[in-house]
This record gives C-alpha cells, sequence and structure tokens, in this order.
C-alpha cells in the first residue's frame, strides 16, 4: 500500500477504534536472500530434471559440467530477481538482453544443437513407431557435444526463466508442471526413461511447490518501498494479515520433499526401468500416437489438418490438408507390362464439377443438392433434359465407356492386377478402360484384386487415330460440365489468365480459340503445358503447403497468395484456368507409378503376350510386380482433346513425390533478420560442416560484434519499439480509464488521480520532504513552491479552494459534484502551468509571468 | 474440524485424471505420480495431526503497561514440539480499548515451524488511554494441503492498560476544613496507618491483596478484607466521574492529580463510583506503585452520561466525610469550596 493510503488508513482506524496493529514481525524475519536462494535450488531442480531428463532419456551427448554450473547460476540469477524492485527490473532487462546476446552470439550453434536434439528426438520416434519417413532437420555444425551444451544452456535458461516465474512469482504448481512436464513426456511417450536423480530432483520441486501453493503463504512480493514482511488486507468487518513467505519453512518444505520424493523414487526403482508389458493400445493411444505421428512427420501444421492427411485420396476435397503425412505403407501391388517410360497413372476419381473447394464426381451431383443449386441454370436445365430424355447417362460405367474412346491406331491391348491393399472400395482404371474392362475379385488372402483389360497410352494422342463421335449429351457434359467455374472466382480467374503469357492471350486480351480439330487440339496442349511452365517458374511444391482460410476458396487462394502446394493445388487450379481458357478439363486423383518405382518393380514369371500386345517404347520385355504405396497417391489434370476425349496431363512441377528429408530451421524465422551478418551463411558453402571452420572460425569466443552489429541496431531498435508500445498502451489505458471514471461520475477516484500527479510534479519542481503527503503538506508545499512567482490573491484564494475540494473528494468523495470536478481540473490545468513558470528576476514584470 | 471439499474434490479429479492417464499410456512415471498423490493426503493429515497434539500456544505482553501514544509489544508465542512444520495457521483475535469497543476480527496467518518456540510481535499502537485487551478467539491450523482445518481454541486475554499521559494541574487547596478538634488535623505522613483493625467487610474490586484477610477467608469462604484504623483522619479523596465523552480528559488528569499529591507526599485516597453496581472502591494511595494500580482499576469502572453522577451517589449515601476533588473532564473541583479549576 502506498504510504499516503497506509497513513490515511492508519489515522481512520486510531479515530475508530484507539487502536493500530503496527508491523507485524516474525522472530525469524523475511530473510529475502534466503528465500532467494532456497527459491534459486526449486527452480534449478525443475529446470535441471527437465532439461537433462530429457537429454540423457535420449542418450544425447552434453558436458554436464558446463550445463550444471549454468543452470544453477542462472536459476539462483534469476531468483535473486526478487530480492528487491530495482534488482528485478533492472536484472531482468540484463536478463533479456543477455540471453538474446547470447543467442544471437551463438546462433548457430545454439541452431545446430537443436537440430541435433530434433533429429536424435525424431530418429527415435521413428524407430519407435516404424516410420518410414524420416523429418529430419540440417545441422549447420555437426560437432553434437559443443552444440547440444550450447542449446542446452540456452533452453535451459529460458525454462529457468520461465520456472522462475512460475515458482518465485507465483508459486504456482500447474503452471510449473505445464511448463516441465511436457518436455519429459516426449521421452516417456516412447518409453525413454530419464534418469532417476532427474525424476527424483523434479518430483521434490513438484512436492515443495504443491505443499507452498497449498499453504496460501508463498507468494513474496519484490521487495520495494512500501513491502512489508506481512501484506494487510482491510476488510469491513476484519483485517488480515499474511506473511509472505519463510526462509526456515520454505528450507524445510523444500527438505521434506527431496527426502520424500527420494524415497518414493527409489521405491519405484525397479520398476521404473522396467519394461512395460505389450497391451492392446486403446482407442485413445492410437489416436494420440496418429497425433504424434503427424508431428514428427510434418510438425505443428499436421495438426491442423481437417481430415486424414496420410497420403492417399481425399475424393475430391481440397484446401484441409497442412501438411501432407504419407506412412509409406503399400496401398496397392500392380502386376503389369510397362510398354512406355512415361508415368502409369490408375485413375480412381474424377472431379467434374467445382464448389465449395470441392470436386464432384458427375454421376453424383444429385447427392449434393447445395451443388446443384450452385450450377447455372442453362446447364442445370441441360442436365436435367439429359437425364431424363436418357437415364442410362447417369450409369457410371457409362459414362466411363465415353471417357475412355480413345484408341490408338494401332491395335494394342493390356492387361493389369491390382491388388487392393491398403483402400477403399475404389476401383483403379489405367488409361484407357472403363469400368466395364475391370474385373473385381479376391485373391488368396482375400484382397481385392482387380483385373482390367486397356488400351495403352502412350503418352501423346496419335494423330493418325479415327475420331470418335460422341453423343450429343456427351458432348454438352463435355463443353457445360468441364468447363464449369464457380461465378465467384470467375473473374479472379479471367484477370489471372488475363495477366499471363499463355496462348490465346494477346496484349492481355482472351482471343478466340481456333476452331479446326487439330488446331483446336494443338492449342489445348499449348496452353495446357503454358501452364505447366507457368507453375514451374513461379510456383513451389511443397509438402506442408498449410490449409486454405476458411471462407476462402481453394484455387484462388492457391493462385494469388500460397503459390505453394501439393499436386491437388496444381492440378485443380490447373483445370480452373484451363476452363477459363475455353477449354474443357478435369481433376483426376488416382495413383502414378513413375519410372523408378517400376525400376523397383519385380520381375514376374509370366507370358508377356498374355499382359501386353503391341507397340513398346521399353526395350526389355517383361511383366512386373511393383508396389504402390499412399506416398504415390497423385492429382492431375485431364484435358479433353476433340475426336479422342480425355487424356491425363502432369501439372505438378517436376519434383514432386519427392521424398528428400524436410528442411527445418530452429531459427528459420529469424533467417531474414539475421541473414547477412551472421557468421552461419558463411558455414553453407564449401567449408559447412569441415571441421577446419569449426576449429578456426567458429570458436565459441571467434565471435565479432562489429560483424553482427545490425542485428543488433535491429533488437535494439525492437526492444525500444516495444517499450515504447507499452508506454503508448499505458497512456492510452490511462485516458480510457479516465474516460470510464468520467462516466460513471466518480470524480474522487480521478481527482485521487490527479492529485498522486501533482504530488509528483510538485516534488519534481521542488523535492517534497514528505514523498507523500497529506493534501495540507502538499498546499503548504504548493504554496511555497508559489511564493516567488508573486501570485494574486485570487489566484491564492482558489488554490485555498482547489485544496479544500481536494481535502473534501479524499474525505467525503459521495458529495463531489460534476461541478466541483470541473472546478478542481480548471484550478489544476493553472497550477500546472504555475510550476512551469519560471519566477523572474524583475519583480515589474510580474504581472506577465502570471 | 472444517473439512474443503473444494480442494479434497480437485484432489480426487487429479487423482482420476492421472489414472486415466496410467490406464491409456500406461508409464511408470505416471504410476510414480500416482503413488505420491495417494500417499500426500495421508502424510499431510498425520503430519497435521502431529503438529496439533504438541502445539501450545501463549500470548502475552512485554510490558505490564505502557502510556498512550506507545506501542503496546503483544506477543504470539505458538511452541511446536513436533518435527514437522505448519504453514497455514490463522491466528484469530480481537483487539479493543475499552473505551472504544470495536466488532473488528484481526487474523493473522503464521508459519509454525517444528521444535521451536515461534514468536511473532504483534505491536498495537495506541491513540487513546484506558484497557487494551486482545482476545484470543481461536487458532486455526490447514494441513499441506488444505484438506481440513482445525480450530485450536486459545481461551486467553491479554489486558494492557494504557495510561494517560501526565498534564499540568494546578491543584486546589487541600486543607481540610477545620471544626477546632485537634485530633482530626491532617497528619502529614502519608498512609498513617495503625496496625489495629477497625472492621472486617467484604472484597470490593480495588482492595489491595495484601489487605485481604486470608485466614478468615478461607474459613467463610468468601473473600474478607481488614479495614485499618487510622490514626488520622484522612482528609481528601479524589473522586473521578466516569464521563463517558470526557473519560479521555478526565483519564488525564486523574493521573496527573494523583502524581502531584503522591509528590507533595499528600495521603489521599481516590474512590471510584462504579455506576452499574451503584457501589464505591477506595483506594489509599501509600505507594507509587498503587497509582497506576488505581488506574487499572479506573478504566474497569463504567461509564456513564452524567457529568456528577459520583459526586451525587457520594453524597447521597453518606460516604467519608473529607475533602473531595472532583474531576470531570479537565476540570478538578474541591467540593467544599466548589473551585474550579480548568
Amino acid at each position: 500500500m502506498f504510504p499516503f493510503l497506509e497513513k490515511r488508513s492508519k489515522n481512520k482506524e486510531l479515530a475508530q477504534t484507539g487502536l493500530y496493529v503496527g508491523t507485524i514481525h516474525n522472530e525469524d524475519g523475511l530473510k529475502r536472500f534466503a528465500i532467494c536462494m532456497l527459491r534459486g535450488l526449486m527452480v534449478f531442480l525443475a529446470c535441471y530434471g527437465t532439461v537433462v531428463g530429457l537429454i540423457e532419456a535420449f542418450d544425447i551427448p552434453y558436458n554436464s559440467i558446463v550445463v550444471t554450473l549454468f543452470l544453477l547460476f542462472i536459476s539462483l540469477f534469476a531468483s535473486f530477481l526478487y530480492i528487491h524492485k530495482t534488482i528485478f527490473y533492472i536484472g531482468y532487462f540484463l536478463l533479456l538482453f543477455g540471453f538474446t546476446y547470447e543467442l544471437v552470439r551463438y546462433y548457430p550453434y545454439a541452431n545446430s544443437g537443436f537440430q541435433a536434439i530434433t533429429n536424435i528426438i525424431y530418429e527415435d520416434y521413428s524407430d519407435y513407431f516404424k516410420l518410414l519417413s524420416l523429418r529430419e532437420a540440417q545441422e549447420l555444425i555437426s560437432n553434437r557435444y559443443l552444440t547440444v551444451t550450447v542449446a542446452m544452456i540456452l533452453a535451459g535458461a529460458f525454462l529457468a526463466i520461465l520456472l522462475n516465474v512460475t515458482i518465485s512469482g507465483y508459486m504456482n504448481l500447474l503452471e510449473t508442471i505445464l511448463i516441465t512436464f511436457p518436455l519429459l513426456e516426449i521421452a516417456f511417450y516412447i518409453e525413454k526413461r530419464p534418469p532417476l536423480y532427474c525424476i527424483i530432483m523434479l518430483v521434490a520441486s513438484y512436492i515443495c511447490v504443491g505443499i507452498q501453493q497449498a499453504s496460501r503463504h508463498f507468494k513474496m512480493q519484490v521487495k520495494g518501498k512500501y513491502t512489508p514482511e506481512y501484506m494487510r488486507f482491510r476488510r469491513k468487518k476484519s483485517t488480515t494479515y499474511t506473511y509472505q513467505s519463510n526462509a526456515k519453512g520454505t528450507l524445510q518444505t523444500l527438505l521434506l520433499s527431496l527426502v520424500l520424493s527420494a524415497v518414493i523414487g527409489l521405491g519405484f526403482y525397479s520398476s521404473y526401468y522396467s519394461e512395460v508389458p505389450e497391451q492392446p493400445a486403446n482407442e485413445i493411444k492410437k489416436t494420440t500416437d496418429e497425433y504424434v505421428k503427424t508431428f514428427v512427420q510434418t510438425g505443428f501444421t499436421g495438426l491442423f489438418d481437417r481430415y486424414d492427411s496420410t497420403g492417399g485420396l481425399n475424393n475430391g476435397r481440397l484446401g484441409g490438408v497442412s501438411s501432407i503425412r504419407p506412412d509409406f505403407e503399400t496401398d496397392l501391388t500392380v502386376t503389369f507390362a510397362p510398354y512406355s517410360y512415361e508415368t502409369v497413372y490408375l485413375k480412381s476419381f474424377t472431379g467434374s464439377y467445382y464448389y465449395g473447394n470441392l470436386w464432384t464426381e458427375h454421376t453424383y451431383l444429385q447427392s449434393y443438392p447445395d451443388a446443384i443449386d450452385a450450377v447455372p441454370e442453362d446447364i442445370v436445365a441441360s442436365y436435367q433434359s439429359i437425364s431424363s430424355s436418357n437415364l442410362i447417362y447417369m450409369n457410371r460405367e457409362t459414362i466411363a465407356s465415353y471417357d475412355a474412346q480413345y484408341t490408338p491406331s494401332t491395335q494394342s491391348s493390356g492387361k493389369m492386377e491390382i491388388e487392393c491393399l491398403d483402400t477403399g472400395d475404389e476401383i483403379f482404371l489405367p488409361y484407357f478402360s472403363s469400368d466395364e474392362d475391370c474385373a473385381v475379385s479376391n485373391n488368396a488372402e482375400s484382397q481385392r484384386l482387380l483385373t482390367v483389360n486397356y488400351a495403352p497410352y502412350l503418352g501423346h494422342y496419335d494423330e493418325e487415330t479415327e475420331p470418335f463421335v460422341l453423343p450429343e449429351y456427351y458432348d454438352v457434359y463435355v463443353n457445360q460440365f468441364c468447363l464449369q467455374i464457380p461465378e465467384e472466382i470467375r473473374p479472379t480467374l479471367e484477370n489471372y489468365c488475363a495477366e499471363q503469357d499463355f496462348p490465346g492471350i494477346v496484349s492481355g486480351e482472351f482471343t478466340d480459340a481456333p476452331t479446326n480439330p487439330e488446331d483446336i487440339n494443338a492449342y489445348r496442349l499449348a496452353v495446357a503445358q503454358a501452364i505447366y511452365e507457368h507453375y514451374v517458374a513461379d510456383f513451389d511444391y511443397t509438402m506442408s503447403p498449410g490449409t486454405t482460410p476458411y471462407r476462402q476458396d481453394f484455387v484462388e487462394y492457391f493462385l494469388t497468395t500460397q503459390k505453394r502446394g501439393v499436386c491437388a493445388h496444381f492440378a485443380a487450379s490447373a483445370t480452373m484456368l484451363l476452363r477459363t481458357m475455353g477449354i474443357p478439363a478435369r481433376y483426376v486423383e488416382g495413383y502414378c507409378i513413375p519410372l523408378s518405382t517400376m525400376s523397383e518393380g519385380q520381375g514376374v514369371d509370366a507370358n508377356y503376350d498374355e499382359w501386353y500386345q503391341g507397340p513398346t517404347q521399353v526395350a526389355e520385355e517383361g511383366v512386373l510386380t511393383v508396389d504402390v504405396t499412399d506416398a504415390q497417391a497423385h492429382a492431375w489434370v485431364e484435358i479433353y482433346l476433340e475426336g479422342y476425349g480425355f487424356v491425363p496431363f502432369e501439372m505438378t512441377p517436376p519434383d514432386f513425390m519427392d521424398e528428400t528429408p524436410i528442411n527445418f530451421d530452429f531459427g528459420g524465422i529469424f533467417d531474414n533478420l539475421f541473414s547477412t551478418p551472421l557468421p552461419m551463411n558463411n558455414i553453407i558453402g564449401d567449408d559447412y560442416n569441415s571441421e577446419d571452420y569449426e576449429r578456426n572460425e567458429l570458436s565459441l569466443l571467434s565471435f565479432s560484434f562489429k560483424a553482427s552489429a545490425t542485428p543488433f541496431i535491429i533488437m535494439i531498435g525492437s526492444v525500444a519499439g516495444i517499450i515504447g508500445l507499452l508506454f503508448l498502451g499505458r497512456y492510452l489505458w490511462k485516458l480510457y480509464k479516465n474516460h470510464r471514471l468520467l462516466k460513471a461520475e466518480k470524480y474522487a477516484e480521478l481527482i485521487y488521480l490527479d492529485y498522486m500527479e501533482l504530488c509528483r510534479k510538485a516534488n519534481s519542481k521542488k523535492s517534497l520532504a514528505n514523498p507523500n503527503p497529506l493534501p495540507d503538506e502538499l498546499c503548504q508545499h504548493i504554496k511555497d513552491i508559489f511564493t516567488p512567482l508573486d501570485i494574486t490573491a485570487e489566484q491564492k484564494e482558489e488554490i485555498e479552494e482547489f485544496f479544500l475540494l481536494l481535502e473534501k473528494s479524499l474525505y467525503a468523495p459521495a458529495r463531489m459534484t460534476s461541478d466541483e470536478y470541473q472546478q478542481f481540473k480548471t484550478t489544476l490545468k493553472q497550477i500546472y502551468q504555475l510550476l512551469k513558470t519560471k519566477p523572474k528576476k524583475n519583480n515589474s514584470d510580474d504581472k506577465t509571468t502570471k | 474440524m472444517k473439512k474443503h471439499w473444494f480442494s479434497i474434490i480437485g484432489y480426487i479429479l487429479g487423482i482420476l485424471i492421472l489414472w486415466a492417464c496410467i490406464v491409456i499410456f500406461r508409464q511408470p512415471f505416471l504410476l510414480m505420480l500416482l503413488f505420491l498423490l495417494i500417499i500426500l493426503p495421508a502424510l499431510s493429515i498425520w503430519c497435521f495431526h502431529l503438529v496439533v497434539s504438541k502445539l501450545k500456544v501463549n500470548i502475552y505482553s512485554e510490558v505490564p503497561a505502557v502510556e498512550n501514544g506507545n506501542t503496546v509489544p503483544l506477543v504470539l508465542e505458538c511452541e511446536n514440539g513436533s518435527f514437522f512444520p505448519l504453514f497455514a495457521c490463522i491466528f484469530e483475535f480481537t483487539l479493543q480499548n475499552f473505551y472504544k469497543p470495536n466488532e473488528i476480527v484481526h487474523k493473522l496467518s503464521l508459519p509454525i515451524l517444528p521444535r521451536k518456540k515461534n514468536r511473532i510481535q504483534i505491536p498495537v499502537e495506541t491513540a487513546i488511554c484506558g484497557m487494551l485487551s486482545l482476545d484470543a478467539k481461536a487458532l486455526y491450523i490447514s494441513d499441506y494441503l488444505h484438506f481440513i482445518t482445525k480450530e485450536f481454541a486459545i481461551p486467553q486475554k491479554v489486558q494492557v492498560p494504557v495510561l494517560p499521559a501526565t498534564t499540568d494541574v494546578t491543584l486546589p487547596s487541600t486543607a481540610p476544613v477545620t471544626d477546632g478538634m485537634e485530633e482530626f488535623t491532617e497528619s502529614d505522613n502519608k498512609g498513617n496507618l495503625s496496625s489495629d483493625i477497625k472492621e472486617i467487610r467484604e472484597y470490593r474490586p480495588g482492595d489491595r491483596l495484601q489487605r485481604i484477610h486470608w485466614k478468615l477467608s478461607a474459613k467463610l469462604d468468601d473473600l474478607l478484607v481488614k479495614e485499618m484504623a487510622h490514626t488520622t483522619i484522612l482528609s481528601l479523596v479524589v473522586l473521578p466521574e466516569c464521563n463517558r465523552e470526557q473519560i479521555q480528559d478526565t483519564s488525564i488528569v486523574l493521573r496527573s492529580v494523583m502524581e502531584q499529591l503522591w509528590k507533595r507526599e499528600e495521603r489521599y485516597e481516590v474512590c471510584l463510583y462504579n455506576a452499574a453496581a451503584c457501589d464505591f472502591s477506595y483506594f489509599l494511595i501509600t505507594e507509587e506503585s498503587q497509582i497506576t494500580e488505581t488506574l487499572i482499576h479506573f478504566f474497569y469502572m463504567p461509564l456513564y452520561e452524567g457529568s456528577d453522577e459520583a459526586k451525587e451517589a457520594y453524597f447521597a449515601s453518606a460516604q467519608k466525610s473529607a475533602v473531595i476533588l472532583q474531576i470531570c473532564g479537565t476540570e478538578l473541583k474541591r467540593i467544599d469550596s466548589e473551585t474550579i479549576i480548568g
């Protein structure tokens, strides 16, 4: 409490009861030094138990002496900040500055250390979950012993600062657990055991914090001018005196906790290190495991997927997967005779209609009333006329047969057996085949077995092939459904196309497409190729593109904002762009078998002629069985070529299916900020990871402050900016608070705030004997200040009235009126002006002075 | 014994959550924590009972009396004979001056450390004289986990007189009214008591202990006091009025008068009027310490509204014939001469 308020309260109490309980004192005293020391030990126990426990659980090498000493030092340093208010503020600033400075200084080491730790942890997780893919971070410096030590020191310092807040500041068990336990859970989750002594230390800190929190008397305030040993809280009919903390009590609790923790820890010694018996995992554990796997493989972004993202097919759903996380399990086993070096596509889903980030197969349109509602009336009319005139059109097999009308000029045919191991009920059709060509059966292991006869597609349409004639309703389907674009994104797509250098765009204007069937097909392929090249040039392929924000269109967001994505992004957006350019196109999902997969296939002892007949581009003729994993689930585009039907077109840039490890950088967020001056950038060159570099260039003492001045300027600027913002926020908050008080007509409180401000200003003008004066003391002080100014009698009177009002507001706050407050404010302004006035030497000018 | 159900239920909930986590994740560390959570309450309550069984509480003042404006150094002493500390203890008490009673309850939290006398100093600043009284209500002791709180009754009361400061007063003439009989003239020697017992009467508050006739009291099972025969007649009685509004001033003047008379080596009695019992108590001042003793008795006297009640009752009940110095507020009057000294 402020001394002024304390004094006022004391006087009031003395007047009422004739008694006042003064400063209560415990014989032991508060002993802040000892308390800070003990709390520092508690922080150390928790911090050491967590950091070292985690690192030791994964057998990561580090310098234990350095880490121990540093953690002890930083824990004590942080806890001693609570010894005095001044030390608290200065110390925290130094701590923040020092921490940031050291982080920047040893950034390459810390970064590499964190990456080393995460790599080791990921490896262990991958081993535990038997994950085939591995998320791997790039370590700039290979000396793990050094980098892990640096990383542990910095992480430990950060943790110690946090723990100091939860222990020294709040003495809160839950917060302490939330900060420490999740880190150890990383180890426990995959049955790694931190050393028992770490657990004993951590549990001891938990018990100690818990007991002290439950006692409700161990929140030691930062010592300031007004912080007594016992805190006093007055209520109407009671007064409470609460002791803040007690050194001996803290020591006894700590000892008790250590003993208890050690007894329990040693009692559990054998069971702690014993293997957990294998039991079938429950559903919650399975779900958690899935999340953990997702996190291990794709990071945080993977946790925000709106639906399954283990790879495979999404049946036209778009935008809900943040990161693709294939499990690399075999989904299909395909037996066929390769006839081309081109990628073999196995189609399972054909999206004709796009709306609301969802592709719909044309035969299922009726299942989506919302989608139907969004279809332009003319298309619906034509669609309905078709469906009413020829119901057979609704039959999927029939449509599929029209989709597969392309037949090469040379008679050729192939057979493919697809064993479905980990898929749904979908069928997978190679180009070109239809449902009618597919026979479904079960093999000896009761797996679904698809046997498909197909007309091989050699990667280009054969101009010599006799074009087939389509029925009228199929033409409607192609030229209306397969040109459909949601009206909401049409302007965006048209503008986007107009800005590109696509064939058919001249000076930003759409030109008429050729009408001749041969020219038009060439035109369509040229546009598709231009879109593909545009993607290669300006877009990035990534396994972690992030989800599409809610209420945003997937294609629009990808083309205008995101510009990075997986195959579905490229295929869906390319389909829309093609349609914008007037080219019928469809979005297709399925599996692809690239040449690399085919080369890993196993030969099958079979009669080649039974599996393939016709021209082939492959030198060795034979039948292969290849395993197709969910990593090969893919999306691509089908372009309609007049007289030939829909042909597949690859729109995903060439690094799709790149299985290189995912590179991430712990400090990636700072890369742009610190990239130029940091020595880290020098590492990424020929000398990267070289021993000479580490020895000569990156010794722990080789850092040059001069070389890294820029980041510090930025950092200091940022800190100054934050401080400025804090001041601004404080000022705005003050304004808001005043406004609220004025609105609530709480004039006394407003006057009290002004009074405090006046005290401060009067004190700065001439120091007050009592920094928290009573109104009459302040009045006398102000008068003393104004004496050399020779103020008028009228002004003196106003000042007298001002202080009368002040006293009234303090002693009879309920009686203050708006007018009185206005009068108070007016006089206050005058006083402020007078306080600014300097006394003039020439008394004859006193009038102007006033 | 008060049970804190909120804490208990929260704790049980924590155990259940931990149990669920063990069932789901099967980690030995969680099992260890669960075991800890299960034994902690038992340990907490056991320690609590151990401490409570060996706890002694005492409250006292370090000084017998203080002068107004000074601090009364009260001390709370909790002796914990066990090996375990307790940290959540609240000592509840009321604190009041008889002249300004209040109902404010004071709650003081304190740690009770093991194997020692835990002393807490409670300094009470005073603004008025009178009898300061600290009534200890109870000591509420909670276990480590704050599951239970036991009320440890402390039937103790500490009363410390807060003496008024002295002031300069002009004493009126204390010469007795002479009627010509030499043997009734005032003696210069104070406390001229003979060894002859004039009468035996019942004990009245304010009577000195040394005057109690212990043998007779023991026989009759009632406190009896010896009234000694004076060799000279007491001629001066100080009669303070316990007027409620002026009690502070009366106290100040009373003490000042008593001290001045003592310094002048006058032999006098202080007559205190108990308005509730309509009774008078006489205190013969023969030692300096009797001044304080008399003041303490004065502080116990019930207050009344009138300004001359004691005087009127004195004459109405035909008390001793003497020179009466009546004190009411700052007024000091000699009754026979009606002199007003302010």
